[in-house]
């Protein structure tokens, strides 16, 4: 059986925050002795192990602070582990915050030979390799002159072509294809490339999932220091989206609901609290929709309830009632919620096929049976176990969720 | 699993180098191609002080680089620049000569020599820990980014520190021969003083540096300490003149042993005698045995707090 080229087994990082802690000795002293000092363990991995064979390229993905970072620096041996093994073979090449460690002071020439003494290159190994860093950075006008003459984008450019100057096994990329002009990420990427036709190994840390998907074989998303899901990169990313739109669900949700949930507990499934969760589920994250210019009658402008109301009037998704009112302290009816869904869905205008009354409660005269049997179609709801839907009755918060859930994928 | 574990992430073989073009005509190796250098990071192992010593000199290169970056950023790339360093302890040798020599009146033959044998390397200790902890701050972001041996930046402010002390010889010898003092062959024992100081100086700049990544304070306090330790060392004044009393309080000072491995041959033209070298020697080996085992537990905490 082949070695590995990395291997994690149970790697943890451990790290000891402050809760009180002190920053100053003084300080440090006095807690110490009244016994004030207090501190909590945090993971920021936890247990992780994965295997890389030999020339695959894996894509490290996951929310801020989910621990990309910390399992690249244990990769590059600069952090070691509280817990577990890991083993790299090869020569690694880190490109992880580049452009720290250059000198403004210094010349470029000289930043050039110091950053690669402090990547282990010898000296012999620069000078042979000198001309094609300056040409790669395309700098060679500039690599006389000190540092601080330079642009944010020009010292990044020659940090990247000191770090990619090297005959490596494994490379450890860090959000790094985000350097410079356009001109100048298509020669990184297109250098990358040259790496993984040769057979390195590459460990790709981005939020640019079409960078990942454009480089990586495989993928590894990680939550909180934990391991979600590893595979090859097709599944893995297509996993993330989803829950990247079902956490950008549940803020929504909190952010729009929290208010209302807390005046009334009935108002989550009233028409104005759904409102507030189609508009959350359809923009993600923390959107928040425009003031509201009192479009429905019964919705003043200054109601909390109206910015969400006029949003979902804007996508489309219903127009209120023919009287002008939004009623938003209706209960909203399981027919009612089966079109909302479906219209966010499938995006704004979009007409189901003819119903062919397949459910046995909802014939094909009611007014939503089509999307009802469109919601069943999409696997977002399923009838009751005696094949009825019970269309007029008002929905329960449950499938509420559970039909966000689904729609949305 | 076939990998050998060598404590500390360490790279077990030298890369061959034998390859060129990164990405072009170049084929990586394969794992299990024996000369590929197998980095094993695992919980919990200490590296051997064999280990830590051989981590060090594998980065020689870059330490010679971060001499050579301190060196060439101090002198400003000119003579002039080289001079300008060497008019402090000019000036502040004739400010004291004029007061010691004219006020004070010690009974000190050769003042200036007297007084420059161990400013220079007073001068030399008090920069050196100093830069040592500014050292570890700034280059903080640095340990996140490559793997380094923590230690390289104490090692490197002490060996520009050093390089420094070598440079600072040269105006002493102009000021000595001016003013008509003895130069003597004694004084071809400086590498060896300079060296068995600078051991004590890389151990108080380890423990310093360490502690001062933790608490923002220290920095300021080693400045007090710095002052109170120049009037506690027999630097500008003979023993002679402190009450027999206080003496012992001089005498408990590690700096007036290790200094007097200056004066000696400088001022003296003498060898310090045996057990005088042995207790430096002692002292210093002590210094470096202390700050060193300070370092080790202390850095694995750095992460965080730089």
């Amino acid at each position: 059986m082949a070695l590995p080229a990395i291997r994690f087994d149970d790697v943890t990082i451990r790290f000891r925050v402050a809760r009180r802690g002190a920053s100053t000795l003084k300080e440090w002293a006095i807690r110490k002795l009244t016994s004030g000092l207090a501190y909590e363990d945090r993971e920021a991995l936890s247990e992780v192990s994965f295997e890389l064979q030999h020339g695959e390229s894996l894509g490290v993905i996951g929310a801020n602070g989910a621990g990309k970072s910390t399992l690249l620096r244990v990769a590059a041996g600069i952090l070691q582990p509280s817990g577990g093994v890991a083993t790299v073979r090869g020569r690694v090449a880190p490109l992880i915050e580049l452009g720290t460690g250059f000198d403004g002071d210094l010349t470029g020439r000289e930043n050039v030979l110091f950053n690669g003494a402090l990547l282990g290159r010898s000296r012999v190994e620069m000078e042979r390799r000198f001309e094609e860093i300056v040409a790669f950075s395309g700098l060679a006008r500039h690599i006389d002159a000190p540092l601080r003459t330079y642009s944010t984008g020009m010292v990044a450019r020659l940090a990247f072509a000191v770090a990619i100057s090297v005959d490596a096994e494994v490379l450890l990329l860090d959000e790094i294809l985000s350097v410079g002009d356009e001109l100048f990420r298509r020669r990184c990427r297109k250098r990358i490339d040259a790496f993984r036709r040769a057979g390195t190994t590459v460990v790709l840390v981005s939020h640019d999932l079409a960078t990942i998907e454009r480089f990586c074989t495989r993928a590894l998303l990680l939550d909180e220091g934990r391991v979600i899901a590893s595979g090859p990169v097709g599944e893995v990313v297509s996993r993330y989206r989803k829950e990247i739109r079902a956490l950008g669900r549940r803020r929504g949700a909190e952010a729009a609901i929290a208010a209302g949930v807390a005046r009334d507990p009935a108002w989550r499934t009233s028409r104005a609290g759904v409102a507030a969760a189609l508009v959350g589920s359809v923009h993600g994250g923390d959107y928040e929709p425009p003031p509201a210019s009192g479009v429905f009658g019964d919705l003043p402008p200054d109601h909390p309830d109206a910015p969400y109301a006029e949003e979902l009037n804007r996508l489309g998704i219903t127009h209120g009632f023919s009287d002008g009112s939004f009623r938003p302290g209706d209960a909203v009816t399981r027919a009612q919620m089966a079109v909302f869904v479906v219209l966010a869905r499938h995006g704004r205008g979009f007409v189901p096929p003819r119903a062919e009354g397949s459910v046995r409660d909802v014939p094909r005269s009611h007014w939503a049976a089509a999307h009802v049997e469109q919601l069943i179609r999409d696997g977002a709801a399923t009838p009751f176990d005696d094949g009825t839907f019970r269309p007029d009755e008002p929905l329960d918060a449950d499938d509420l969720e559970r039909w966000l859930e689904h729609a949305l994928e | 699993m076939s990998a050998q574990s060598s404590g500390r992430p360490s790279l077990d073989q030298e890369h061959d180098g034998n390859v060129t073009g990164g990405g072009g005509g170049y084929t990586p190796r394969v794992p299990h191609d024996p000369s590929v250098p197998v980095l094993v990071n695992a919980a919990g192992s200490r590296p051997s002080p064999i280990e830590d010593l051989r981590e060090i000199v594998a980065h020689g290169h870059l330490l010679a680089n971060l001499v050579r970056r301190d060196l060439t950023v101090r002198y400003k790339r000119s003579v002039l620049g080289f001079l300008w360093t060497m008019l402090n302890p000019l000036l502040l040798m004739i400010i004291f000569t004029v007061v010691f020599s004219t006020i004070f009146r010690f009974a000190v033959e050769h003042y200036e020599t007297y007084f420059l044998s161990e400013y220079l390397v007073w001068n030399f200790f008090a920069q050196s820990t100093v830069a040592a902890m500014t050292s570890l701050e700034w280059n903080g972001a640095l340990m996140k980014r490559v793997r380094v041996p923590k230690a390289v930046f104490a090692v490197s402010t002490t060996a520009s520190g050093l390089a420094n002390l070598f440079l600072a010889c040269l105006p002493l010898l102009v000021i000595m021969a001016l003013a008509g003092a003895p130069i003597r062959p004694a004084m071809l024992f400086l590498p060896f003083s300079f060296a068995i100081i600078a051991v004590f100086t890389l151990g108080v700049s380890l423990a310093l540096s360490a502690v001062s990544v933790y608490f923002d304070d220290v920095a300021q306090m080693v400045q007090v300490a710095i002052t109170a330790l120049m009037y506690l060392t027999p630097i500008m004044y003979p023993m002679s003149i402190v009450p027999e009393r206080y003496q012992w309080l001089i005498r408990a000072n590690p700096l007036t042993h290790l200094f007097e491995l200056a004066r000696q041959p400088i001022y003296h033209g003498v060898l310090p005698d045996l057990p005088a070298l042995v207790l430096a020697s002692a002292i210093a080996l002590a210094a470096l045995l202390v700050g060193w085992l300070t370092f080790r537990r202390l850095s694995p905490g750095f992460y965080l707090h730089l």
